[in-house]
């Protein structure tokens, strides 16, 4: 009985703390996907590299309005679907 | 002898003391320029930290003084669209009239987001330009340029501004008051949504095409300019 006892306290600590080491990595994921939500734009910005190909990369990485038109018609299909 | 001696010991004690302070100010020198590079870097982050902040400000007031504008109207969307039976039909009007909005303040903050970062690198722009003017390359066309794209960025600013504070909100006026059945009023409803539709996408594609590109290719320009300056990147 005290073997068993032993063995099945051992799991539920083992169990334990298992979801504590994955909430632990699973909360700082969240909370990273969060803060990048309110990130801004210029948080990549490295205002000290002025060099002509790093303000190359800059304007090539500034996101584009692509997806206006993507938007728009989505919701034409869902005001044609009313 | 002992004299010539005297003397150079002095001799080397005046040599060791010039070669250590000769040091001191070569790392002085050296320490200066990368000092000056990051306070300018330091200025520059704060100066467009001012305008995003002044900026998200700006529309944050539009959109509610927008929005307490258009409560009445809102509500009586809201009562018009209650009208509707058909739960399934009612919920999808419902989604329907709040989507304008949403998308409006998605694409305006986008907008927004795009002219933080164009200003960003205008300000790296404009201090390679300051770097190469000190290093006697002619910058005449670049700053032209630099003036340009302030001008644009700030004109586009203003455009996203007013467009933030716009609101597409069912005209229940202009929906039929006779239409006493149920699928009359969805039709009247469908209309409707059909002319907010078209001019939000009207005034969004007016904005990305207008104001912003024009605000895009003003930075673009300014950096094909400095970058047409030979050794542009010389320290």
């Amino acid at each position: 009985m005290n073997t068993k006892h032993l063995i099945v306290s051992i799991i539920i600590i083992l169990v334990v703390i298992a979801a504590g080491v994955a909430w632990y990595f699973y909360s700082a994921e969240y909370l990273q996907d969060y803060l990048m939500q309110g990130s801004d734009a210029t948080e990549n910005i490295d205002y000290e590299d002025d060099s002509a190909a790093e303000i190359s990369a800059d304007l090539e990485k500034t996101p584009d309005d692509s997806e206006l038109n993507g938007d728009m018609n989505s919701l034409d299909a869902q005001v044609q679907g009313f | 002898m002992k004299k010539i001696h005297k003397y150079l010991f002095l001799v080397v004690i005046a040599a060791g003391l010039a070669s250590y302070s000769s040091l001191v100010f070569a790392e002085d020198s050296t320490v200066q320029p990368s000092q000056n590079v990051r306070a300018t870097a330091m200025e520059a982050r704060e100066a467009v930290k001012n305008r995003i902040e002044a900026q998200k400000e700006k529309i944050k007031e539009a959109r509610e003084a927008a929005q307490a504008k258009a409560k009445e109207l809102k509500e009586k969307a809201k009562n018009r669209i209650e009208e509707i039976k058909d739960k399934k039909k009612k919920e999808t009007a419902e989604k329907i009239a709040s989507q304008f909005e949403r998308i409006n303040k998605i694409w305006t903050d986008h907008f927004t987001n795009v002219l933080d970062r164009l200003d960003a690198i205008l300000q790296k722009i404009k201090s390679r330009t300051q770097k190469a003017g000190e290093n006697g390359k002619d910058v005449t066309l670049v700053n032209a340029a630099i003036t340009n794209a302030e001008a644009k960025i700030a004109q586009a600013r203003s455009a996203v501004a007013l467009q933030a504070q716009k609101t597409y909100v069912l005209n229940t006026s202009a929906t039929d008051p006779t239409s006493t059945t149920q699928e009359a009023l969805v039709t009247s409803l469908r209309e409707q949504f059909k002319v907010l539709k078209k001019q939000l996408h009207t005034d969004l594609a007016a904005l990305r095409d207008g104001a912003m590109k024009s605000a895009r290719e003003a930075v673009k320009s300014t950096f094909e300019a400095l970058s047409n300056i030979p050794g542009v990147d010389n320290e």
